[in-house]
């Protein structure tokens, strides 16, 4: 799941409850990265768009009403079907004691929101490790 | 600018626009809070609360180029995370709000999108 997909168009999962947050990101990486983006309000609608849609990565929000962010990567990576999907924090919450509490997680990164949405698509490449 | 950057651009200036009115809804719930707090009325379900509504701004008013905001909804989420909310603090809260209401009342920074 974390190669380029046979029809070479990436295909990322933005999970945020936040209305304005998921739409700019989801047009950012379609427009600016030219990805197919999938998109979800919860932890619960994330993990069945994750089992369905199979994406290459996800951005996951962490601070959601319901399922946070680490809940829903657990429930992720304990999945045979998804685990192997690479996730990106991205929050607002990023201060020195929240990195060390997800040390023990196996993200793939941490983005900062606010976030630049033209410079989003590349800042997801590079801690994926993908390419131009 | 390219196509691809014009079409973000428009797009990205629409979604701020509800953006913005998203966050001036969330800076008069949060100014609720705090009157509810200062009265000592403040429960746990909306401290919590609060703190998700601070947080949400400080993530989101940046993005759409009101980052004067971001830095004071840091501080109201800090102090909606303390367990009660200080009073002292809790004095600062009103002039954070009117912070983020003075900088979602400015035209966004242009170079954010």
């Amino acid at each position: 799941m974390t190669s380029e997909s046979a029809v070479g168009t990436r295909r990322v999962l933005v999970v945020d409850d936040d209305d304005s947050i998921r739409e700019v990101a989801q047009m950012a990486l379609e427009i600016v990265g030219g990805w197919q983006v999938f998109a979800a309000g919860s932890g619960t609608e994330a993990l069945r768009r994750a089992r369905a849609e199979l994406p290459d990565a996800v951005l996951l929000d962490v601070m959601m009403p319901g399922m946070d962010g680490p809940t829903t990567f657990s429930q992720l990576h304990a999945d045979p079907a998804t685990c192997d999907i690479p996730v990106i924090f991205l929050t607002a919450k990023v201060q020195a004691g929240d990195r060390r509490a997800w040390t023990h997680l196996e993200i793939a990164g941490v983005i900062a929101k606010p976030f630049d949405p033209m410079t989003l698509a590349g800042e997801v490449s590079e801690l994926l490790g993908w390419g131009p | 600018m390219s196509s691809a950057e014009d079409r973000s651009r428009a797009a990205f200036l629409s979604i701020g626009a509800q953006a913005k009115q998203s966050n001036l809804d969330r800076v008069a719930q949060l100014q609720d809070a705090v009157v509810r707090a200062l009265d000592g009325h403040l429960d746990e379900a909306g401290r919590l609360a609060a703190r998700r509504l601070a947080h949400t701004i400080a993530g989101s008013a940046g993005t759409f180029g009101f980052g004067q905001a971001t830095g004071p909804a840091h501080h109201l989420e800090d102090l909606f995370a303390a367990t009660p909310a200080r009073p002292a603090e809790l004095a600062d809260a009103c002039r954070w709000l009117d912070e983020i209401r003075a900088a979602l009342a400015s035209d966004p920074a242009d170079d954010d999108y």
